[in-house]
């Protein structure tokens, strides 16, 4: 049976949650059961506390400095008490130390020689840097919390030393109970973003690690932070950019400096691969379409790697009817996308004078091949094929440099009210030298990755980066 | 007079010293997640102990702490009361009867008896019960236990229900012999 009552112990042992606490001492003034059990139980717990715990733990000593007592104790007892007695809990009742004394360093785990957490708290205690090694299995950290250190850091109201001891062991509720509490302030943005991704709310995270960067740009943990926060959103270049950013911070650990380098090179080097594969596939998807060997059925299965192949096919084709011979495809993808925006584009381009479009579609195919001829951007911007143009700058990457060129993108774009063209000039704007990093660069990147997708499957959303 | 001035106050730092690490791990538990702060519970408990310090300073640990435990606990259903009639609205008048309901049973068996006999009756308990209060008396939250005896967070729990309901059939045996012989020497 599970009444209010049977919640005893976990209320008196502080298991509860906050609204379950609340009930139970409700329930407390109300159930005279309760209330003798409550009375027993805290009798044995003082009882084990003195037996098992020893006292002493605050030996304060009289030349330690406190603060005064605090006001209404004065009012409420000043006349009533002795002033011997007074002057004793005074002495011996506030603890709040002026002369600090140092915690010990199990607190924040300081002899461990590896870290579990990947994520970096602001505390400089929890800040140290020891080499990541990812937890295996469900083994956590098998240090205990030590209490009396946590009291004595809430006596000094050091709750982001409470929290961060906290999240070093993987109590992440806690953490966040405790960070509440502390002022505002960059660091407790910081690590409220690390709460957020330890449940893996990578958007959360990075808007929380946003503000803590216009407090303080320079932010060390959120700039690395937001390295992780972007890499688990699946935005790979900018999470380059933010481990760059973050190893090149002067005055730091050579160890963080080291590992910011190290992710920041993993991930260039991941998104090279992942490029480079999905290149090689569109283009060999794209040479079968162009030879007419394409199984339509099985390209299909992957509707975002067809498209690409498509638009490379038309762009490629060296005649009318070799762009009319791509229909079928353009057809099949308006029937999983909607609308007829693929079949427009083959006819509007079937309808080219290909004496002009020819040489141009050859040089564009040259390109594809990592062979650019000189000039082939001016000569495609003076000429009326946009998708050439369009291709080309994507390419190329010359958007990102050319505000001209970066406008066109978007005219050509939603000219063609293709939403997978949309989102590419997207892309290449939030690249563009004017944005580069800006916060609103990382949000038009976002919602862009958002906006792909909704379109489930149809696109490439790995290419939003 | 000076001398007694003195005097006075360093028994009663003393007394705080000794007492208050165990009634502040108590006021934090009791005070998790509420609005309630578990200094100020051992800090008024500690002024209501100030007028009884006469008394409290000649009668034996276990009684000093019984006392104390109970009066902070007074403090804390006092605190829960105020904060129910907040709630709702109504007058303050259940807390008039605060000090009037306090259990003196409670208090009574449990000041007789003392450290030594506790850690008698631990070591009585199931290996895995002892070690589990042993672990929570040291401040570990259910997880951790749970973590390192590697079972669910619901076995800590009914563990350390046990392992209390098991203290106390061992302990209050002896508070009752205590209490018979008390009342033949009287």
């Amino acid at each position: 049976m599970n009444t209010p009552c049977t919640k005893l112990h976990l209320f008196v042992d502080g298991e509860l949650s906050a609204t379950e606490a609340e009930a139970f001492r409700h329930h407390l003034t109300r159930c005279a059961e309760c209330e003798v059990g409550l009375r027993d139980l805290l009798q044995l717990e003082m009882l084990a506390s003195r037996a098992l715990e020893g006292t002493g733990v605050e030996e304060a000593e009289a030349s330690r400095k406190v603060t005064p007592l605090r006001p209404w104790l004065h009012q409420a007892y000043r006349a009533a008490v002795p002033v011997a007695l007074a002057a004793g809990l005074a002495a011996v009742g506030v603890f709040h130390f002026q002369a600090e004394p140092e915690l010990p360093g199990e607190v924040w785990l300081a002899n461990a020689t590896e870290r579990q957490l990947d994520a970096r708290l602001s505390h400089p205690k929890a800040d140290r840097f020891r080499p990541f090694v990812p937890l295996r299995g469900t083994t956590h950290t098998a240090e205990v919390l030590p209490l009396r250190p946590l009291a004595e850091l809430e006596e000094r109201q050091d709750f982001q030393g409470i929290a961060a001891a906290y999240a070093l062991r993987g109590d992440w509720q806690q953490a966040e109970a405790f960070l509440t509490r502390a002022p505002d302030s960059a660091d407790k943005d910081n690590d409220l973003a690390v709460v957020a991704m330890s449940r893996g709310r990578w958007e959360d995270a990075l808007g929380l690690l946003g503000g803590a960067l216009r407090r303080e740009p320079k932010h060390a943990q959120a700039l690395w932070n937001r390295g992780l926060a972007l890499q688990g959103r699946g935005l790979k270049r900018l999470a380059e950019v933010s481990f760059r950013e973050a190893a090149a911070l002067p005055e730091q650990e050579e160890g963080w400096r080291q590992e910011a380098q190290g992710r920041a090179a993993d991930l260039h080097d991941s998104l090279e691969t992942e490029g480079a594969r999905w290149r090689k596939q569109v283009l060999d998807a794209s040479t079968r379409l162009a030879q007419g060997t394409a199984d339509l059925k099985e390209l299909m299965r992957q509707p975002a790697l067809a498209r690409e192949a498509f638009y490379e096919a038309v762009r490629t084709a060296p005649s009318a009817a070799a762009v009319t011979a791509l229909t079928p495809v353009a057809k099949e993808l308006d029937r999983v996308g909607g609308g007829s925006v693929l079949q427009d584009y083959v006819k509007d381009i079937a309808a080219r004078d290909f004496a002009v479009r020819a040489p141009l579609a050859g040089d564009y195919a040259k390109l594809l091949n990592g062979d650019l001829t000189p000039g082939l951007l001016d000569t495609l911007r003076r000429s009326q094929e946009w998708d050439l143009y369009f291709g080309a700058l994507v390419h190329t990457g010359a958007a990102a440099k050319d505000a001209e060129a970066l406008k066109a993108l978007a005219r050509f774009a939603h000219a063609s009210r293709d939403p997978w063209l949309t989102l590419l000039a997207d892309r290449e704007r939030a690249w563009s030298d004017d944005m580069r990093g800006r916060a609103s660069a990382e949000q038009l990147l976002l919602n862009t990755l958002r906006t792909c997708e909704a379109y489930t499957r149809l696109f490439n959303c790995t290419q939003i980066n | 007079m000076a001398d007694l001035f003195n005097r006075e106050r360093r028994r009663f730092e003393a007394f705080i010293r000794q007492h208050r690490p165990a009634l502040l791990g108590l006021a934090r538990r009791l005070c998790a997640r509420s609005s309630l702060e578990p200094e100020d519970l051992v800090q008024e408990t500690f002024e209501r102990a100030m007028p009884e310090f006469a008394h409290l300073k000649d009668r034996t640990d276990s009684a000093a702490a019984a006392w104390l435990c109970t009066t902070m606990t007074n403090r804390f259903l006092d605190y829960c009361r105020r904060q129910r009639t907040e709630v709702r609205g109504l007058p303050h008048l259940a807390l008039v009867q605060d000090e009037a309901m306090s259990s003196e049973d409670a208090r009574e068996n449990w000041e007789l008896v003392n450290t030594d006999e506790f850690q008698k009756a631990i070591e009585r308990l199931k290996p895995h019960l002892r070690d589990a209060y042993r672990l929570h008396a040291e401040g570990r939250r259910y997880t951790a236990i749970a973590e390192h005896f590697n079972v669910p967070v619901g076995t800590v729990g009914s563990w350390l229900t046990l392992a209390r309901r098991d203290l106390k059939e061992l302990l209050l045996p002896q508070v009752a012999v205590a209490r018979e012989q008390g009342a033949r020497s009287s």
